[in-house]
């Protein structure tokens, strides 16, 4: 079978000029599961780890939680398999991993979250762990959803929890409520665990960052997504980011002499992926000349499909004329400034913890012009705020430092 | 089996472009036994200047030719970026208050759900500002402000802007007696005119900005002028003549 992922590959202009020294060129590689899968879903087994310290009953946070939840069960097929731990000084299991054909009975089980105590992460995370491995298997999604709203004691267990979970394939979700939880922490839980942690400002906001945590695991349709960019003689890779979902700077990792290879992992249903690469092109005549060729291998276990190939040539002209190379691919250069206000944005908080409020202040409103041009306005006032702040000579605000962190990685949308 | 005519690598007969090097191997775009990795020429040395990079206005970084963004700063080098709400780094913010913004769009700027606008960037496209090339023009060039002529120095670059008798300044080209009074928005030093083989315009941080063809241009990014064309400073109109 094939046509489950198309691939594109786009450059920033469809016309190069023709100059006597290199340039830069950027290739922006989409990768998106296409109608063939609109009816698979991938069968889950996965774990909420939810907080029920004392803190969470400010606010009715704990009412939210449990609305959050059990609207996330009724996403559920009868065939998921989900567990429920609940805790504060110590883990209690709510719901043993089970079939989700029974809701009500789920639900129920939800009602006895009731916030009191302290706040144990590490002892959580083995609890929920452990109801994962009960049903551990290869053609489910496994994974722990977690959620905390506060700091946890004893941060090494978390840490050795996680990377024992990373090891076993099973992904955690680690989601921090409010402002007073750390960020570092959940941050190496989820790369641990080879997830992500998230950010959750406002208790109302918990279902639907709950219901897109569901749907991403039963999206994850497509697996083992491997990209391997060849490059034509004399072309060299110089920076790799991920620009969707999430922008991350894939560094240097990967790149061989000819080749740049990225492991992708899953490719979520109407998310896909999104790649943006920097090459370096020498000096080159005029003409139409194919600087890459795309591969992207991948399966579809519920298809049966494994190591299905598809590939993609990138083809540029290489012009004098003016007018030509003058017109710019707008999609691509709408990717190209957004990385480059994450990068901005990166730089800025880090002057900032270095105690460079100056630096970090340009920067701040540098990645702000950046993003209002690109219509985010929300994040571009957040960071105007915050750079306000730091002139007047106060530190971040903890939810802004949160938001640029956690939202400013997340600008760009395919399809 | 098909042999690259640039570099001799045997392709599959289906081949489009060659394994190796990318050329073209027919079929489109160019003659069958043309040259197809021609020597490379020089077409546009003002968007590749000596040094082999664009210097960053900005922040003086240098950039590989292609850049679209200063690797340092990130401030856009190919006049990507709309006039900025927010003050350009290195500018004094205009006003302290974050201006929320309009529910109405504002032209070229882009507003949230609604696609860019094709033809990424609008218009004309400023051009980073290179070094100086340093050598006058031929001629110079002439203004004209409501039916009143003046001629500009013959230099390689010319401040425009008003004479400041208070601390000594007389720009090269003093509007003051052309209504460039502070009241028409006029700054000491506003704009600056450069001769680089092709007449540019580059703004000087000015308050009230300046305008070709009515686009705002980014501070201390130069946009090429053509004769015949209205260059606005402050709220003065004023044409420009090449020769």
């Amino acid at each position: 079978m094939a046509g489950e992922v198309q691939l594109t590959c786009i450059t920033h202009r469809d016309n190069f000029p023709v100059l006597a020294q290199s340039q830069l060129a950027y290739v922006l590689v989409e990768l998106m599961p296409t109608q063939v899968m609109a009816n698979i879903q991938m069968p889950l087994n996965f774990c909420f780890v939810l907080d029920q310290s004392g803190s969470m009953g400010d606010d009715d946070k704990i009412g939210q939680l449990r609305e959050a939840v059990k609207f996330a069960i009724d996403l559920l097929q009868p065939n998921d398999i989900v567990s429920i731990v609940a805790f504060s000084g110590s883990p209690k299991t709510l719901v043993s991993g089970q079939n989700a054909h029974d809701k009500n009975h789920l639900k129920r089980a939800v009602d006895r979250l009731m916030a009191s105590g302290g706040t144990q992460l590490g002892p959580a995370i083995r609890a929920g762990l452990d109801e994962v491995r009960k049903n551990l298997a290869s053609n489910r999604i496994n994974q722990l959803v977690i959620l905390t709203d506060g700091q946890t004691e004893n941060e090494s267990a978390c840490l050795s929890e996680a990377e024992n979970a990373g090891r076993q394939g099973i992904k955690i979700t680690a989601l921090g409520l409010g402002v007073d939880w750390n960020e570092v922490l959940l941050v190496d839980v989820g790369n641990r665990g080879g997830g992500e942690a998230g950010f959750i400002s406002q208790p109302h906001e918990i279902g639907s960052y709950f219901q897109q945590v569901v749907q991403n695991m039963q999206g994850a349709v497509v697996r083992n997504t491997l990209l391997t960019l060849r490059l034509t003689a004399g072309i060299t890779p110089r920076k790799v980011w991920r620009v969707a979902p999430l922008i991350t700077d894939l560094g240097v990792r990967g790149l061989a002499d000819r080749d740049v290879q990225v492991q992708l992992g899953e490719l979520v249903k109407d998310q896909g992926q999104g790649i943006l690469v920097e090459l370096t092109v020498p000096a080159r005549g005029e003409g139409r000349f194919r600087i890459a060729q795309a591969e992207l291998s991948y399966d579809v276990p519920m298809l049966g499909v494994t190591g299905e190939r598809v590939l993609v040539d990138t083809i540029v002209n290489f012009a004098k004329n003016e007018p030509l190379t003058g017109s710019l691919n707008p999609r691509v250069m709408n990717i190209v400034e957004k990385v480059m206000a994450f990068k901005m944005q990166t730089r800025a908080l880090q002057e900032a913890q270095a105690g460079d409020k100056q630096n970090a202040t340009k920067l701040l409103r540098q990645a702000a012009t950046m993003l209002l041009n690109q219509g985010e306005s929300d994040l571009a006032r957040t960071m105007k705020l915050e750079a306000d702040r730091l002139e007047s000579g106060a530190g971040l605000s903890e939810e802004g430092k949160k938001t640029i962190q956690f939202k400013g990685g997340k600008t760009v949308k395919l399809g | 089996m098909k042999p690259c005519s640039s570099c001799g690598t045997q392709n599959e007969d289906s081949a489009m472009f060659c394994d190796n090097c990318g050329a073209n191997l027919g079929g489109g775009g160019m003659p069958v036994g043309a040259p197809v990795m021609p020597p490379a020429q020089p077409a546009y040395p003002s968007a590749a200047p000596a040094g082999g990079g664009v210097t960053c206005p900005s922040c003086g970084q240098s950039n590989m030719a292609g850049t679209m963004f200063c690797d340092n700063c990130g401030a856009a080098l190919s006049g990507v970026a709309p006039a900025p709400a927010y003050p350009q780094p290195g500018v004094p913010p205009a006003a302290p208050v974050y201006t929320p913004p309009p529910a109405q769009p504002i032209p070229g700027f882009q507003q949230p759900g609604v696609p860019p606008a094709p033809g990424f960037p609008p218009a004309a496209q400023p051009f980073p500002a290179g070094p100086a090339v340093g050598a006058p023009p031929p001629m110079p060039c002439r203004l004209m402000i409501g039916g009143q002529q003046i001629t500009v120095p013959q230099k390689s670059e010319a401040i425009v802007g008003r004479a400041d008798i208070a601390s000594g300044w007389n720009p090269d080209v003093d509007l003051t007696p052309f209504g460039g009074t502070p009241e028409a928005g006029v700054s000491r030093k506003h704009a600056k005119i450069v001769w680089q083989g092709v007449w540019m315009v580059e703004d000087l941080n000015s308050v009230n900005g300046t305008y070709v063809r009515g686009q705002r241009l980014i501070p201390a990014q130069r946009m090429p002028i053509n004769n015949g064309e209205t260059l606005q400073v402050g709220k003065l109109q004023i044409t420009f003549f090449a020769q």
